[in-house]
């Protein structure tokens, strides 16, 4: 379905601009952590040591007051000292406050955040196109319905909205297995690389979520496939599909859907973006299944912001980075894509 | 190149030797076809208190298509011609009125009929740029049609045969038996799909080949004989390809551009694909609907000599939709010319451009210029102003706002050309769009001396006194005032555009 | 010669696209006489619209006219500039490329008007058609007052005033003055009612009315020369008749000099004295209109004219030239004729460049002038390139 020229237009327009390739490395980068996690993380993520948390980051140390008393000349004395916390090496971007490796958690929280922003977009897509193309294809009652319920549902804020649905519904969260564990890979490469063993043998998908995310942003796909599904039904070879005796149906999978690719790709990459931001507010707030997530963590490290910083910070510089990546990637394909797959050419 | 062809008038299935009798050989029958857009009547505009308007695109038109002619549909831009091919093929809903195609009504059909009238109809577009999906090869383009109909299938009439040759070494009874369904890959001859076996002695045991992609052959042993068989191996899809292939041969590009894009042709090029796409449901009746507008003349020279090769060979009827006179006249056997959604006159090629009967058949031949040194500095004779809108159509006859020769009525004396002027008064006079303060200024005679110096007698009265009323801001006093005595035929009679017994129409008072 | 009005010499736009560089018009030399028409004549992509904005300077990037000189004839001018731009003046003659920048965007309007083929498009959809006249002529107006000087013309004209026009709106934008000769225009060009249709907006138009209605801006700075390119193109036949006579009666009135660029040969017929025929950016055959229509030397004229049916006499087949039109890549043109491809009668001679040729011509003192090795010779059979007629269609 993607022909040689659009390939040429894409990497044209990848040589041309220094932030497309940014942001393909971005995006690239963080597909492999996700889906690499076992191997990635230096430690099972949810391991809790507390004798080691709030250890800074490699470079920094922390400075902390600390209490001893002691029986002197059988008065008890009590002393406040001020003693620094050092990093440690195998901690390289600190623990947080139950001594959980911070690095490790931004590595899982990817998954979740990648995982919830494609599915969800997927779902919001799917969901959307096939409104807006029906709506656009058939004009009309049909459209004026669909659309009049895409209107209201647009006017609800989409966190608030998001919220009353996981209230309705529960937090519907699925364990699925670790695929590398499963295969027993995961130990043995390990150890090789004298890593700590004993990673999570499976990650929680947060079902309400994705389903909430895509209900609450398939307005955006239904108002561009209604766009242009409307322009499409009224060029020539629809109308002679339909002298040739093509069905509807036929007609909005063969042609329809086919034409109006270029925009709802476009569309989906930014919802992506937009979908990882919320999925990380709704953790943030609590309402995620799971507690790996980049959300989720911002939110624990929020109490400890003036003293260990770095607990909410790599994850929001994650949040950051994911979001810009997938931006520009999204850019990057409007720029390729959008002049016309029909550049006529010539003078 | 060179012409050898006789005139168009002597070919077989010309309509200039044909006669009434003929009549019955219609392929497609049109009667009072109608096709109105309403325009407005949505939500905004109930909210806002606009009434729907209807545009009356096609209003009532009759004519046949015979087997085996051109007819060719012509007119100028909104006139309806368009609308009329693709209403008539159901690609539009019809206001009213019946086609009836092969005798069987088009707006009747079910699914089914509606599916071989899809396959046995087809139309080519204008624009060579829209009318070609930009996401599929020209291959799949070309092949939908027989994809949807999931052809193609054997026809039962077509007989399958072999035509063996035996090689050496071979000295046993050979008996061939070939599959029925040969015909969707083969083409059948007569009635028959022939295809050439060859058996010879392989290195252990006799072996068997035909010179086919999508065929097969096997070799069995039966006792002391050898048997045969050609099946049809090709899965349908590569059979649609290939026959996808050999339609853009036919169409003059290369069977193996099957796997291009749209985008990687030329205008002529894709138009091409655009006929292709047409002919592969092997239909019996096609709508060109400006084919050659958006090419180049040099290209468009191709694409109608191609027309009227495909036209010969697969014995195809056309209906010829276009503005462009000179490619109606080359192509055409008989032409309708269509005005503001009716047709104003119809007949054979020859008669409509030699001598037109229509004045606006006439005045449109007058128009185009032609491309010789003779044309130099010609001044023509120009219909003046616009076309009026379809939303709102002149009564009676719809061209006699332009007309130069609007019939005057019969008791009074006017030269023609003054009769026209009067007219156009009037129609100011009842449009309300004649400025009072223009007649005040001058005074009801000064103004209808200046404006109609030819107008005198009873006539002149009448106008001035029509005048005097507009002074006084009584639009509709004038406006009955000058009806009186100047309503025409041509305003309150529509013509008869029925066909004649030799199918042709003139719908012009002028020929009552 | 002193009755050209303009004289166009080796003239050449080139654009610089991702693909490559275009060569869109390519060596183009014609002259254009006192009150004649003079027609441009070929396919899409021939370069004609090209041609047409390379006189006005109005190319647009990645567009640029490589080289050529345009002379236009205008003693004031020629007099005013022979000491600053003594390179620019030849006698009456100016170069309009060697000019000044501000001095050529004068000469737009009292040297040459354009009309294009889009009426809708070139008019603003948010202006009243008389007030956008009435700019037209405030605009030349104020030139003319003040010609030399850019910067008074737009006094009074410029963003300030703008400005403050649209905080307080008033009429006083374009003057009274303008605003009647906008009405007598329009009455000039044949729209009833001049002043009522001049309240109205471009919307409320037809096709040949807002035709009239671009003509009549054109005709606000009185032109020397007017640029019609495909004026009639998108317009019916009856109305393109009515145009085309408002054309050849504006053309004899105002004794102005008109370049008619079209596709459409019977156009060409109609109105011109003399016709240029252009060919993948050249122009491959010009003369007088006898001679190009009725002694055609080029393949590619004799082509053209075999390609489209007759009117009057339908002939059962046509005769087209086989091919499509060239990509005008520079990388892709080679050396040879450009028509060499397509042409029924290449020879060996035409693997090269060919330079513009006298032919034989009817008329005296009118040139005829071929780009092709058959003004001097005849056709030989035996020189003839192999696959010289290319197949039906070519690939690309």
């Amino acid at each position: 379905m993607i022909s040689p020229r659009t390939l040429r237009n894409l990497r044209k327009e990848l040589r041309s601009s220094a932030l497309a390739k940014i942001g393909i490395v971005l995006v690239l980068a963080m597909l492999l952590v996700a889906t690499l996690a076992p191997f990635m993380a230096l430690h099972n993520p949810t391991n809790q040591n507390l004798e080691e948390n709030n250890l800074p980051p490699l470079g920094f140390s922390r400075a902390t007051e600390e209490t001893t008393s002691e029986m002197q000349n059988g008065s008890l004395v009590i002393k406040n000292e001020t003693v620094l916390v050092n990093a440690s090496a195998s901690h390289p971007l600190g623990t947080n406050s139950l001594g959980q490796d911070v690095y490790s958690r931004a590595v899982y929280g990817a998954r979740t955040s990648m995982m919830v922003g494609v599915l969800g977009t997927l779902l919001a897509a799917i969901l959307g196109v096939s409104v807006g193309l029906i709506a656009g294809f058939y004009r009309g009652r049909v459209d004026d319905a669909l659309m009049r319920f895409a209107d209201i549902s647009l006017a609800f804020p989409s966190l608030v909205l998001a919220i009353a649905l996981i209230g309705l519904w529960g937090r519907a969260a699925v364990d699925i297995p670790d695929p590398f564990v499963m295969l027993g890979v995961v130990d043995p490469v390990r150890s090789a690389l004298g890593l700590s063993t004993g990673m999570p043998d499976s990650f929680v998908l947060p079902g309400t979520v994705i389903v909430v995310v895509g209900l609450v942003n398939w307005v955006w796909f239904a108002r561009i496939a209604r766009g242009e599904a409307l322009s499409i039904r009224e060029e020539e070879y629809v109308k002679a599909a339909r002298a040739l005796g093509a069905s509807d149906l036929r007609i909005i999978g063969r042609h329809v859907l086919p034409n109006a690719t270029t925009p709802i790709l476009v569309l989906a990459t930014i919802q992506v973006a937009a979908i990882i931001l919320l999925e990380s507010s709704l953790s943030f707030l609590g309402f995620s299944g799971t507690t790996l997530s980049w959300g989720f963590d911002i939110s624990q490290g929020r109490a400890y912001l003036s003293t260990s910083w770095w607990i909410a910070t790599v994850p929001g510089l994650a949040i950051v980075f994911a979001v810009i990546g997938v931006n520009l990637v999204g850019d990057w394909l409007r720029d390729a894509l959008d002049p016309g797959i029909e550049g006529e050419g010539g003078v | 190149m060179t012409e050898t062809a006789p005139d168009n008038a002597d070919q077989p299935g010309s309509a200039t030797d044909r006669t009434a009798a003929d009549d019955a050989d219609a392929l497609l029958e049109v009667r009072s076809l109608r096709k109105h857009y309403q325009d407005g009547g949505g939500l905004l505009d109930r909210v806002l208190g606009r009434e729907a308007t209807s545009v009356k695109a096609v209003d009532g038109i009759d004519f046949d298509v015979r087997r085996g002619e051109t007819l060719g549909l012509v007119g100028e831009s909104g006139c309806g011609k368009s609308t009329t091919g693709e209403t008539l093929l159901r690609l539009r809903e019809a206001t009213g009125g019946t086609v009836a195609f092969d005798g069987e009504e088009v707006f009747d059909m079910d699914d089914e009929s509606i599916a071989s009238f899809r396959r046995r109809a087809q139309i080519v577009f204008q624009d060579p740029f829209s009318s070609l999906d930009p996401r599929m090869t020209v291959g799949a383009i070309v092949a939908e049609g027989m994809r949807i109909h999931g052809l193609p299938e054997s026809d039962p009439t077509v007989a399958t045969a072999a035509e063996l040759s035996v090689g050496d070494g071979i000295d046993r009874m050979v008996e061939v038996t070939v599959a029925d369904d040969l015909d969707r890959v083969i083409d059948a001859d007569d009635g028959v799909a022939r295809v050439p076996v060859s058996v010879r002695m392989g290195e252990k045991s006799p072996e068997a080949s035909v010179d086919h992609d999508l065929l097969g052959a096997t070799v069995e042993e039966r006792e002391a004989d050898l048997h045969v068989e050609v099946t049809v191996t090709g899965s349908k899809g590569e059979i649609r390809r290939a026959k996808a292939g050999r339609l853009l041969e036919r169409v003059g590009l290369s069977s193996d551009q099957v796997d291009r894009y749209p985008h990687e042709f030329s205008g002529g090029q894709r138009q091409r694909v655009g006929i292709a796409r047409a002919l592969a449901l092997d239909p019996e009746f096609i709508v060109l609907d400006e084919p050659v507008s958006a090419l180049d003349v040099s290209v468009q020279a191709q694409v109608l000599n191609l027309l009227d090769d495909l036209q010969e060979e697969f014995g195809l009827t056309y209906l010829f939709i276009a503005h462009d006179l000179s490619v109606v006249r080359h192509i055409c056997d008989r032409v309708a010319v269509m005005y503001l959604g009716k047709i104003a006159e119809l007949g054979p090629t020859d008669q409509i451009f030699e001598n037109p009967d229509h004045p606006y058949t006439k005045a449109l031949l007058e128009s185009v210029p032609r491309a010789e040194v003779a044309e130099q500095g010609r001044r023509v004779a120009t219909l003046a102003g616009d076309v009026p809108s379809p939303r709102n159509p002149p009564s009676g006859c719809r061209f006699r706002t332009r007309c130069p020769k609007v019939i005057p009525p019969e008791d009074i004396e006017i030269e023609q050309s003054t009769f026209r002027e009067v007219m156009n008064l009037r129609e100011t006079v009842e449009a309300g769009s004649l400025d009072p303060e223009a007649v005040q200024e001058v005074g009801a005679q000064r103004y209808r001396e200046e404006e109609l110096p030819a107008l005198d007698g009873e006539n002149a009265a009448v106008v001035d006194s029509a005048l005097e009323a507009v002074a006084d801001g009584d639009h509709a006093a004038a406006a009955a005032t000058l009806r009186e005595r100047f309503e025409t035929v041509c305003e309150t009679t529509e013509p008869d555009a029925t066909p004649d017994a030799s199918g042709d129409v003139v719908a012009c008072h002028l020929e009552d | 010669m002193a009755d050209e009005i303009l004289k166009v010499r080796n003239l050449t736009t080139r654009f610089f696209t991702e693909e490559g560089q275009v060569n869109a018009v390519e060596g183009v030399d014609f002259d254009v006489r006192d009150g004649e028409v003079f027609g441009i004549v070929g396919e899409s992509g021939s370069g004609k619209s090209v041609t047409a904005l390379s006189l006005i300077d109005l190319v647009e990037t990645p567009g640029r006219i490589t080289e050529g000189e345009v002379w236009y004839r205008d003693a004031e001018l020629a007099d005013e500039h022979r000491d600053s731009h003594p390179e620019a003046v030849d006698g009456d003659y100016v170069d309009v490329r060697q000019l000044p920048e501000t001095t050529r965007r004068w000469l737009r309007g009292p040297a040459f008007a354009t009309i294009f083929q889009d009426p809708m498009s070139s008019l603003n959809p948010t202006i009243p058609v008389g007030e956008q006249i009435a700019e037209a002529v405030e605009v030349q107006r104020r030139a003319r007052a003040n010609p030399r000087r850019t910067r008074s013309r737009t006094q009074g004209y410029g963003l300030g005033r703008l400005l403050i026009d649209s905080v307080i709106p008033s009429r006083n934008y374009v003057s009274d003055e303008s605003h009647e000769r906008a009405v007598e225009l329009l009455d000039r060009v044949g729209i009833p009612d001049p002043e009522q249709r001049a309240e109205e907006y471009p919307h409320e138009f037809s096709g040949g009315m807002l035709q009239r209605a671009m003509v009549a801006q054109a005709l606000a700075g009185e032109p020397d020369v007017l640029i019609a390119d495909e004026p009639t193109t998108a317009l019916d036949v009856t109305i393109q008749a009515q145009i085309l006579n408002l054309l050849t009666e504006l053309q004899e009135e105002e004794d102005m000099s008109v370049v008619l660029i079209t596709h459409n040969l019977g156009v060409i017929a109609r109105m011109c004295q003399r016709v240029g025929v252009m060919y993948a950016g050249e122009v491959v055959e010009r003369g007088s209109l006898e001679d190009v229509f009725e002694n055609p030397v080029h393949p590619y004229t004799e082509g053209l004219l075999g390609s489209i049916p007759d009117l009057e006499d339908p002939a059962p087949r046509l005769s087209p030239i086989e091919g499509n039109v060239p990509s005008l890549l520079d990388s892709e043109m080679g050396e040879k004729c450009y028509f060499a491809d397509r042409c029924p009668k290449a020879m060996e001679s035409c693997l090269h460049r060919i330079d513009e040729r006298d032919a034989p011509s009817t008329l005296d003192g009118v040139d005829h002038k071929v780009r092709c090795v058959l003004a001097d010779r005849e056709y030989d059979e035996s020189e003839a390139l192999d696959g010289a007629t290319a197949p039906e269609v070519t690939d690309d």
